[in-house]
């Protein structure tokens, strides 16, 4: 993920968000290279989407949000290729047959 | 001098739904009164400033860590914290654990709702290098304490509604005005709710989708979010 999943400019995004999760001195600077990168309005989007999400995981997982039926199977390379099996809130996918 | 979202020209519909979070935290909830809500608030803020204490430490067991006259209970406090710094960590265990001490298991879901809105307005802050938005004054007035009809505890750890929508959408169901923080956020911050899924090339006409989904999947992932 860190070289931008072939997404314009992911890797700028990616290093953002990663920065400003990390904080303190790796914080310092973050919102400047992104808008020298891609430009003041975007990087206030890109931030919006960040702090967006930080809400949704703390939605997520303080309520023991199960994955969605629909996407257990269709994520399941995806969930491998990330190393996301390994997280503590993987035992939030309802258990099924086979 | 430095300022908040609010002090900028940036898009009105972001700074409205700011704004509006923030002044329907200091007005009475569902299950928390005002100033309770207010205190989850600078909780969530005082949390954020001991990011270093691991999860395994609650502050209800550190001596001197909440305050004899503290007005929220020590399982609130404890839940604010560990949902604050250390979302990927909980567990089934811990849920069943910290639920005792909410009366009744409702008024955790609101809670969860009040730290989760904070955080994002937060982290914003931080992310765009500037203060934090002012906590409001807390409005008198009593919670309606108007529980939802229908509500049980199924998929989720929580009591929820089972809409049929998205899981985490139907998270905060059985206190829709926990839902309706979140989902004004969501409008502003990433998606309108009808492009959603309805419209899979909306911009806003900076970030691209796949950008935006991007931004998302590597903030899920930094707070080791499996959903």
């Amino acid at each position: 993920m860190a070289t931008g999943a072939r997404v314009t400019d992911g890797d700028a995004l990616v290093r953002f968000v990663t920065e400003v999760a990390d904080g303190g001195e790796a914080a310092d600077g973050a919102r400047s290279r992104l808008e020298d990168r891609i430009g003041a309005d975007a990087t206030v989007d890109a931030a919006a989407v960040l702090a967006n999400f930080f809400m949704m995981t703390r939605v997520a997982d303080g309520t023991g949000t199960p994955l969605d039926a629909g996407s257990v199977a269709i994520s399941e390379d995806l969930r491998a290729g990330l190393g996301l099996d390994d997280l503590a809130s993987r035992r939030l996918v309802p258990v099924t047959d086979g | 001098m430095t300022a908040t979202v609010l002090d900028t020209g940036w898009r009105t519909d972001l700074l409205d739904a700011h704004r509006s979070v923030i002044d329907r935290i200091g007005q009475p909830g569902t299950w928390w009164t005002a100033a309770e809500r207010v205190a989850i608030a600078a909780e969530h803020r005082q949390a954020l400033d001991h990011a270093d204490l691991p999860p395994w430490e609650a502050p209800s067991g550190i001596e001197g860590m909440i305050a004899p006259d503290h007005p929220l209970p020590p399982a609130a406090v404890d839940a604010v914290w560990r949902l604050t710094n250390h979302p990927g960590t909980l567990t089934e265990d811990w849920y069943r654990t910290i639920i005792a001490g909410f009366d009744p298991a409702d008024s955790y879901v609101e809670l969860v709702g009040i730290v989760a809105a904070m955080n994002s307005l937060d982290r914003f802050a931080a992310a765009m290098e500037l203060d934090l938005i002012p906590l409001p004054d807390a409005t008198s007035g009593e919670p309606s304490r108007e529980p939802v009809d229908g509500v049980s505890v199924s998929t989720h750890w929580v009591p929820t509604v089972g809409g049929g929508g998205p899981n985490v959408v139907d998270a905060l169901s059985a206190v829709p005005d926990a839902l309706d923080l979140v989902q004004l956020l969501s409008a502003a911050q990433y998606v309108p709710p009808d492009a959603l899924l309805g419209d899979l090339s909306w911009s806003r006409g900076t970030l691209d989708r796949g950008q935006i989904e991007l931004v998302a999947a590597a903030t899920s992932l930094v707070n080791e979010c499996f959903y």
